[in-house]
């Protein structure tokens, strides 16, 4: 610990006063009771090791899935803005397919289930959003390297003109989770659906939403997002921590 | 047994590794709550509360570097301890009779230990001149052969801001010692 340079800054240590420290400090350790903390990389191991097989199928088939309407889009003759909005529409489908693995958590009671039984939801919920995120970061990840150069916008607009549904139709999907536990819990899944594919097309229907010209309000809408995002993680780690929304008895 | 071994057992369920290891940093943890309170007699029981609260939390600890987590925590409780007890630091503390034990040393070992002894409560008094942070970053840095880039991650403060503590310091301790090449 010490450099070893300078020992004069050492003096004499009352050798009494020290071994009654040492006595005190030992009753404690006597007291101690060693628990078990796993760390965040030995949970994720536990987790993945948990994981059905359908959702390895279903993050596959994604991923093959983003491959074939890669291939299909790059075919010579392909309409420039019909490529962004299929592939927008595809990075809203991922995104909540690979979501559904935090909805399971919340479903039919399983969050009551969970914590009554003292599972970390909280870190549960992280490592199932951290797994969403890598298969949405490759999908995304595909589209814009294959398909961001041909679609006429430049990789860059590309990449935000994916983001923007992306990011809001996960804010939704997440805001969903707590917001309807109650008897509309089965149309969940189905309603986040269809109000995020709505929002991914909604640009097609604002003429020349997709030109250089309005990419500063799709700029916007992306910070606002990424914002927003991030105080729905907030929110739905505040709901599990208070229980307000899940009913612990 | 290094030390990562010896987490590694205590959490694994030996619990007397911990005695291990406030036996190994006892004296390290005790001169570190010297020199930042500048009671010889508080740093005991801030030394003694130290290990307690590593043994509170060794369950959940990851290892890094275990005597500079002790020292954080260390550090910490002496920063609380000016703040909670409203003391402030004026002179290092010296017990009664400590001068009689130097010169009894003086007379069994001969000068040289000594001047050890009068140079520690030298550079003590000089160290009290220091304000906290820099007196910190100097102690961690000179005397605990920590980087800069450690001391950054314990104290919290940036890596440009440690690195001014520690000039500071040692120029101000240069001044009040009056010795150049004490640090040399």
């Amino acid at each position: 610990m010490s450099s070893g340079k300078k020992k004069s800054w050492r003096f004499e240590i009352d050798e009494t006063r020290k071994q009654e420290g040492l006595i005190q400090i030992k009753r404690a350790v006597q007291e101690k009771k060693v628990r078990y903390y796993p760390s965040f990389l030995a949970c994720l191991i536990e987790q993945l090791r948990y994981q059905t097989w359908s959702f390895w199928v279903l993050q596959g088939g994604m991923l093959v899935l983003a491959l074939v309407l890669i291939r299909y889009l790059n075919l010579p003759g392909g309409d420039g803005e019909a490529s962004i909005t299929i592939c927008s529409l595809f990075m809203v489908l991922t995104g909540n397919v690979c979501l559904s693995g935090v909805s399971r958590l919340f479903s039919w009671h399983m969050a009551e289930l969970e914590q009554t039984l003292y599972l970390n939801l909280r870190q549960m919920v992280s490592i199932q959003m951290l797994l969403a995120g890598m298969i949405d970061l490759a999908v995304l990840g595909l589209l814009v390297i294959f398909c961001g150069g041909r679609s006429g916008a430049g990789t860059g607009a590309y990449l935000l003109y994916m983001l923007v549904p992306f990011l809001w139709s996960d804010i939704l999907y997440l805001h969903m989770l707590t917001a309807l536990r109650g008897g509309l819990r089965g149309y969940r899944q189905l309603s986040a659906g269809v109000l995020s594919g709505i929002l991914a097309v909604f640009p097609v229907f604002v003429e020349e939403s997709y030109h250089l010209e309005y990419l500063m309000v799709w700029g916007i809408a992306a910070a606002v997002g990424i914002g927003v995002l991030i105080l729905e993680i907030r929110r739905l780690f505040g709901k599990i921590e208070g229980g307000e929304v899940l009913c612990l008895n | 047994m290094d030390d990562k071994e010896l987490v590694r057992l205590v959490q694994s369920g030996q619990k007397e590794y911990l005695n291990e290891i406030a036996g190994k940093y006892y004296d390290d943890i005790y001169y570190f709550c010297t020199y930042q309170t500048g009671s010889r007699e508080d740093a005991y029981d801030l030394t003694q509360e130290t290990f307690l609260r590593f043994i509170r939390y060794v369950d959940s600890y990851r290892y890094r570097n275990l005597p500079g987590y002790l020292l954080t925590i260390a550090m910490n409780l002496c920063r609380s301890y000016f703040h909670e007890s409203g003391r402030t630091r004026l002179e290092f503390e010296y017990r009664e009779g400590d001068r009689s034990k130097d010169n009894h040393k003086e007379n069994r070992d001969g000068s040289v230990q000594m001047e050890g002894l009068e140079e520690s409560q030298v550079l003590a008094e000089a160290l009290m001149q220091l304000p906290d942070m820099q007196r910190e970053a100097v102690l961690l840095h000179h005397f605990y052969g920590y980087k800069n880039r450690e001391i950054a991650r314990m104290t919290g403060a940036s890596y440009a801001a440690v690195k001014s503590r520690i000039n500071q310091g040692i120029d101000k301790l240069k001044d009040l010692l009056d010795k150049e090449d004490f640090y040399e």
